[in-house]
């Protein structure tokens, strides 16, 4: 085994491991606030393909233009979805929160089915995404080299965005502590639509590159990846931001790794991996690797 | 010295011999389609009774229902289905499991111990984790089957699924096991060891210090639930006599704990009321998925309508009547007199 | 300036307050005190909107406040520290600060009271950056204070604010409490150290089992024997 596949594989995996990130990221600022796991994130990032999709072919936009409107509609839709679905449940336990964003999920994913039918689309992009580059003896393409970057300047904003705003502060607050929120006076309400705006335009973004990737798009495409990325969420520590990212590229990259070192008939197991990872790292580690302790609801 | 037999039992017999004919003149009458469903209710009620034990009384909230109905389908299917008939679709079966071929009866219980050996493996490490980790933990197992299911194809055929089993199943075997099904746990739960899941899901904490051996007990009913679901997917097998991963979805297990909340997942009778309500109400609804008239006004078709309306459904139960139908009752014939609670603690 | 009339609250079916009717003045340090689980925080809780009233009003200035939301309520001046402190743990103490702020929109008056607030605790400047949950306890309990000083109050409620705190520091913080009147701020303190309380309120109510037993003024209070049995220990 060659460094230079090595190197290749680690580019795969942070490729992959940016997306998970994103999508992590969403469900941790929610799941920090409102101890809700929001299984319908991942359709949500469906939701966010297609428009983008719609919008480029229907009305022509190019793709940048359109995945900016397409996470626009996504957070609107994350913020609708929580204002009728969650709301009602804030006092609710764990486990009928857990069921109803099941619920969600399955109606978004139906209702994906009712509209634009089971039928996988092609999802096409610009050719200067797919352009490869060669470095050394390493190869990727332009669009492992967006994915990573569009990642990074992401992330940083999102991390000026929690450390120097004031909205930023006080969703980190509303996770630290919801009665001292509460009693500074921010509204809880606001917060927590905010959340749901910001994850559902990250989940939107991520989407778009999962989509790029593949080169085809279903109803259910965002079930899975959602799924991973929670389990990205909770290898990092569900709750804190840095470790949603953490733990997205740590898993994205295990993910690749482990496909690309084992033999070559284990690599259908990849998801399996996943969710054996994800349980051993619950036995060692319950609070993930950058969590501390757990708030438990109610 | 033969005692008179209680009025409880003697009710119960009559329950019995009363659905015992209800299902003779159904069997007469009603055409296949309908008879199937029929089926799938008693299936139904099979799958969600175990699933309550798990999720409703002790409070284990898993979402790998559907993994331990796989389990319990393939194997009863690889152990029913007849030499030959394997040679020819798993030709690549080992020795000593393509020779073998087992009576219903046999492959039933065979079905049921390996989803419990299943639960045993995955609950051990799984069963110490709580609340939403145990739920995605669990959901893991879920997609860990499909995967090895998907591509352990000298096995399973993979994706292509299995078919050709025998049809064994008919109502005379899903009611009969559905009844025994229900008396068992029920048994279960009027035990000392059902209080004692109840006392785990009402307060761990204290019924640590009541010195109950909470990961024992948790594991003994998540295996216990484990082996009807695993029961309950090989009669599902063995009714649609075609098995593959699809069958065994994550929709699956949403279906089930959808039953359980609607029917009120702390109560045996709300699997009854709840699998009743849920497996007609999708098959009236999948009539109008392929389009059609609805009093003379023609519709298009929309496919996926019955999960749309299932899981709406499911959201408004949730909010407006979180504890379901029957929340923690039990049916009892004074429920018809004056109103009382049934059970305690 | 606040006024509670005939007020009941209820955690699910358990009835923490029944009847209670009580007034704050303006300009007045308000003390309630009464044995553990005599429904001390609850009163506070109500007010700050953090629990609804079953039945019963609370008007401030005019204004009703039951229902109302806790935002709403900070927006109008009445900041709560509430029992235990619940300081942004993972938070800066300059973050926890800041957002004490949250509601104001005032830079300059905002900067003026941060100067005022390190000058009642100096300690607290010097920990700017570090995390509130790092702090001792009598130094979060001072944040708290400093972070509800931040929301520029005209009513605050202190919840037993020298719980678990050392002589010394308890000593600092009843004097910042004492001074609170000269800034023009009314307080309602809760107090287990009944004594220290009667000393720098001004009048009191006694709390027992969710219903008020006793009022007056410190002095009545101080000479009442029956307060001196039962909750001064004499
Ligand atoms: N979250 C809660 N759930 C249920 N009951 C509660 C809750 N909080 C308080 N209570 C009950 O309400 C009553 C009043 O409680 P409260 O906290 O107001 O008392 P307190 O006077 O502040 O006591 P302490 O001096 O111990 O702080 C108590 O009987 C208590 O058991
Ligand atoms: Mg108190």
């Amino acid at each position: 085994m060659s460094g230079s596949y090595i190197a290749q594989q680690l580019i795969n995996g942070l490729s992959l491991g940016s997306v998970y990130a994103l999508i992590a990221v969403g469900y941790s600022i929610v799941y920090g606030i409102l101890r809700l796991i929001n299984f319908a994130h991942g359709d949500i990032l469906m939701i966010g393909v297609y428009v983008t999709l719609f919008l480029m072919i229907q009305v022509h936009l190019p793709l940048p233009v359109a995945c900016l409107l397409a996470m626009a509609s996504a957070a609107l839709i994350g913020m609708f979805i929580e204002r009728l679905a969650y709301r009602p449940l804030r006092k609710a336990s764990e486990e009928a929160t857990l069921i109803t964003s099941l619920a969600v999920s399955i109606l978004i994913e139906n209702l994906g089915i009712m509209t634009v039918t089971a039928q996988p689309r092609a999802f096409n992009i610009p050719a200067f995404f797919s352009q490869g580059i060669q470095v050394g003896p390493v190869q990727f393409t332009t669009m492992n080299l967006v994915i990573v970057g569009t990642t990074a300047v992401i992330l940083l904003v999102l991390v000026a965005f929690t450390t120097r705003t004031k909205l930023g502060v006080a969703m980190r607050a509303c996770a630290d502590n919801l009665t001292a929120a509460n009693l500074v006076g921010i509204n809880i309400n606001v917060i927590v639509a905010a959340s749901f705006a910001l994850g559902s335009a990250l989940a939107t973004v991520a989407g778009v590159m999962l989509a790029g990737q593949y080169g085809r798009i279903d109803p259910l495409m965002g079930f899975v990846p959602g799924l991973k990325a929670f389990v990205a969420a909770v290898l990092g520590g569900i709750g804190s931001l840095p470790g949603a990212a953490l733990g997205g590229i740590v898993l994205g990259s295990a993910e690749i790794l482990l496909v690309g070192l084992l033999p070559p008939a284990f690599s259908p197991y990849r998801d399996a991996f996943v969710f054996i990872i994800l349980i051993l790292v619950l036995l060692v580690k319950p609070n993930g690797l950058l969590g501390s302790t757990e708030r438990r609801k109610g | 010295m033969p005692r008179k037999p209680s009025a409880t039992t003697l009710r119960g017999i009559g329950g019995v011999a009363v659905l015992a004919a209800a299902l003779f003149v159904m069997n007469l009458t009603l055409p296949d389609y309908y008879l199937r469903i029929v089926n799938l209710i008693g299936i139904n009620i099979i799958l969600v009774a175990s699933l309550n034990l798990t999720n409703g009384f002790t409070g284990i909230f898993s979402l790998g229902h559907a993994g331990f109905m796989a389990v319990g389908a393939y194997t009863s299917a690889l152990l029913t289905i007849a030499p030959a008939q394997k040679a020819l679709a798993l030709p690549q079966l080992p020795l000593w499991l393509a020779g073998i071929s087992l009576p219903f009866p046999a492959a039933l219980v065979a079905a049921g111990l390996l989803a419990s050996f299943a639960a045993l493996l995955i609950g051990f490490p799984v069963l110490r984790l709580r609340g939403h980790y145990l739920a995605v933990a669990t959901m893991g197992f879920l997609v860990i089957i499909r995967v090895v299911l998907t591509n352990a194809e000298s096995f399973t055929r993979g994706a292509r699924g299995i078919s050709g089993l025998p049809v064994f199943t008919n109502s005379w075997w899903v009611f009969g096991i559905a009844v025994l099904t229900l008396y068992l746990l029920r048994k279960l739960v009027t035990s000392a060891y059902g209080r004692g899941m109840i006392a785990i899901r009402e307060n761990t904490v204290a019924a640590e210090a009541l010195g109950i051996p909470i990961a024992r007990y948790r594991l003994i009913a998540f295996c216990t639930g484990a082996f009807f679901a695993g029961v309950g997917g090989a009669l599902l097998g063995h009714l649609m006599s075609v098995i593959s991963p699809n069958f065994f979805s994550y929709s699956q297990t949403f279906l089930l704990v959808e039953i359980s909340i609607i029917g009120g997942c702390g109560s045996l009778t709300g699997a009854v009321v709840g699998s009743l309500i849920m497996t007609l109400l999708p098959e009236i609804l999948r009539n109008f998925e392929g389009g059609g008239e609805l009093f003379g006004i023609a519709l298009p078709p929309m496919y996926g309508l019955s999960q749309i309306i299932l899981a709406s459904l499911l959201i408004v139960i949730i909010i407006f009547r979180p504890q379901g139908i029957m929340g923690t009752k039990e049916f009892s014939w004074s429920m018809f007199g004056k109103k009382r609670e049934l059970k305690k603690g | 300036m606040l006024e509670i009339k005939n007020l009941s609250v209820y955690y699910g079916s358990i009835r923490a307050l029944r009847d209670v009717s009580l007034t704050v003045r303006e300009g007045e340090l308000l003390a309630l005190i009464g044995a553990n689980g005599a429904g001390k925080s609850t009163i506070l809780r109500t007010i700050s909107g953090l629990l609804v009233p079953k039945t019963g009003t609370i008007t401030y200035e005019d204004e009703s406040l039951g229902g109302l939301p806790p935002h709403r309520i900070v927006s109008m001046g009445i900041l709560h520290v509430p029992e235990g402190r619940q300081v942004f743990s993972h938070l800066s103490v300059a973050e926890n600060l800041m957002l004490g702020s949250y509601r104001r929109s005032d830079a300059k008056g905002i900067e003026e009271d941060r100067e005022t607030v390190f000058s009642l605790f100096p300690v607290l400047k010097e920990r700017l950056k570090q995390a509130a949950g790092t702090l001792s306890g009598g130094e979060q309990q001072m944040m708290a204070i400093a972070r509800a000083l931040m929301g520029k109050p005209r009513l605050l409620l202190l919840d037993e604010p020298s719980l678990g705190l050392s002589p010394l520091f308890t000593d600092t913080i009843f004097e910042v409490i004492a001074g609170l009147k000269q800034r023009g701020i009314t307080v309602v303190l809760v107090e287990q150290n009944a004594y220290r309380a009667l000393e720098i309120a001004d009048r009191v109510y006694v709390l027992e089992t969710g219903t008020v037993k006793l009022s007056g003024t410190s002095a009545e209070m101080l000479a009442n024997d029956e307060v001196k049995h039962a909750y001064l220990g004499e």
